[in-house]
């Protein structure tokens, strides 16, 4: 089979696509309109300027622009996993910088390095293209595991109280709810190890296919990068829930009366 | 049963509690001062929401007040370490919130949490059940959620005892209990504070408890400590008139 490239008359022809799901939203009274049209913009614009961006940086064949294009990737995963948390508490950005930056590094060094063996090791199209995968589901796990530990701390603030009256450290008045956020946290990469390619067609794999890749070869990358995801999904939620748990106590090892406002 | 006056076990300097917002006019507590004795029974009356049981949250350290200071015999609270403080002073909530799995490993759980668990913690904790008429051999390995409500609340209480507290706070435990329950429950820690030597402190909406086996008794209403005394003075010449209604059944 041979790549078949499109090119910006393929796309514009691929907007009646949207200009539909206006028209649908604008019947039915939505209100959406506004939304599609940004996204639409947004979608076009953001990622022609990726592409132009990663096209440079395969050209520069050098590692620095490469780690520099990593690190936006992971500042951006931070800033975004930050703003989607109800309850902030001080230092949660640096907490989310550590856990999303130190688990994808070790992550993307063994499976880059050990598993892939690309040479250089700095090569982009691996680098970035498993980079990305591994930074989103850092960042998924790092959202849902505070988040589900933030509400609980709410929900279940007599369970945790009954446990410090008794004399617990936080870390054991916390346990039942860190396991729990913990769990949630690792439930969709798990999910997604159990159905893929029976119930979903991962699109990471359609992509190598629809480049004229061949399909062994796209299920071979196709499953180091499920195991690499639930791995950094399961690290990450572990490293940002023990740095932050503290942080939601006082030093006098009471829970912070701000987050129940 | 009333100790001597000069045995102070916990005392109260000036405690303020400001609400979420500092700005706020009517802070959720102000300036409260008293002492409680030494092996008293100590009854902290008044209407709902108004500060009694966040007033029993500091007394045992879960919540901090902004201002003011507070002893236990004597010692700062801030020179006790919290996990100590909790344990000297255990704290009884409204609602008896018991970990899933069997009586047994609830009330593991206080030895648990300070990874502590003596040979003879099983022997104490049967000793206990018995004192609130739970038969340990048949109770032992039941699980919780089998147990009715007033049951639930004597085990919670065994499971605040097991760590061995100087000081007993109860917040409100009888409210949600029938009479019978509630009469047992009464019964029982007065039958500790007079045997065991516990100090008690028993937050409450309703009189009874305070009528019948309070030594001391503080009104708190909005916040403010109206008035404290023996319970005695209190019930039959209050100073405050807004006492003499709340002890007359006047919503305030």
């Amino acid at each position: 089979m041979n790549f078949i490239p499109l090119g910006i008359s393929d796309i514009a022809v691929s907007l009646i696509l949207m200009a539909a799901v206006v028209l649908l939203s604008f019947c039915n009274r939505l209100g959406l309109e506004k939304d599609l049209l940004v996204g639409t913009i947004r979608t076009f614009v953001q990622l022609l300027a990726v592409g132009y961006v990663l096209r440079f940086i395969f050209s520069l064949e050098h590692p620095v622009p490469v780690i520099l294009m990593l690190l936006v990737m992971m500042g951006v995963a931070v800033y975004n996993g930050v703003k989607r948390q109800s309850a902030k508490f001080k230092g949660m950005v640096i907490a989310m910088g550590f856990s999303i930056g130190l688990v994808t590094t070790a992550v993307l060094a063994i499976v880059v390095v050990v598993v892939i063996k690309a040479k250089p090791w700095y090569q982009p199209q691996v680098v970035i293209a498993i980079a990305g995968m591994t930074i989103a589901a850092s960042m998924n796990a790092a959202t849902l595991a505070m988040n589900r530990f933030s509400a609980d701390l709410k929900l279940r603030k007599k369970e945790v109280e009954t446990a410090l009256a008794l004399g617990a450290s936080p870390r054991i008045a916390v346990q039942p709810l860190l396991k729990d956020a913990a769990k949630a946290a690792m439930l969709p990469s798990i999910n997604a190890l159990m159905i893929v390619g029976v119930v979903q067609l991962p699109g990471m794999m359609s992509g190598q296919i629809l480049s004229g890749a061949d399909p062994i070869q796209a299920i071979n990358y196709q499953i180091v990068v499920m195991y690499m995801i639930a791995a950094s999904a399961a690290f990450t939620s572990y490293a940002i829930l023990f740095q932050s748990y503290r942080r939601f106590f006082t030093s006098r090892e009471q829970l912070l009366p701000k987050l129940f406002q | 049963m009333i100790a001597m006056k000069e045995s102070i076990h916990i005392s109260l300097n000036h405690i303020v509690l400001h609400g979420k917002n500092t700005e706020e006019s009517i802070p959720i507590l102000s300036e409260i001062s008293g002492q409680l004795y030494s092996q008293s029974v100590t009854a902290i009356i008044g209407p709902s929401g108004s500060g009694k049981s966040t007033l029993l949250r500091i007394m045992n350290g879960l919540v901090e007040p902004d201002k003011g200071d507070i002893f236990l015999s004597g010692v700062h609270y801030r020179d006790i370490p919290p996990r100590e403080l909790r344990r000297r002073v255990g704290m009884v909530f409204q609602e008896p919130t018991l970990l899933p799995g069997t009586v047994e490993s609830n009330l593991r759980y206080p030895y648990q949490v300070v990874r502590q668990c003596p040979p003879d913690w099983e022997e104490s904790a049967r000793y206990w059940l018995k004192q609130v008429n739970l038969e340990p051999e048949s109770v032992w390995k039941r699980d919780v959620s089998d147990f009715s409500l007033g049951e639930k609340h004597r085990i919670a209480l065994v499971r605040t005892l097991l760590t061995n507290p100087e000081v007993l706070l109860l917040d409100e435990p009888t409210a949600s209990l029938d009479p019978g329950n509630a009469a047992f429950i009464m019964d029982i820690i007065c039958r500790w504070n007079r045997e065991k030597h516990l100090t008690v402190v028993w937050v409450t909406h309703t009189l009874d408890v305070a009528r019948q086996v309070a030594d001391y008794v503080w009104m708190i209403r909005k916040g403010v400590l109206l008035e404290h005394g023996v319970a005695d003075t209190i019930f039959r010449h209050p100073s405050h008139p807004e006492t003499q209604r709340f002890i007359n059944g006047e919503a305030l």
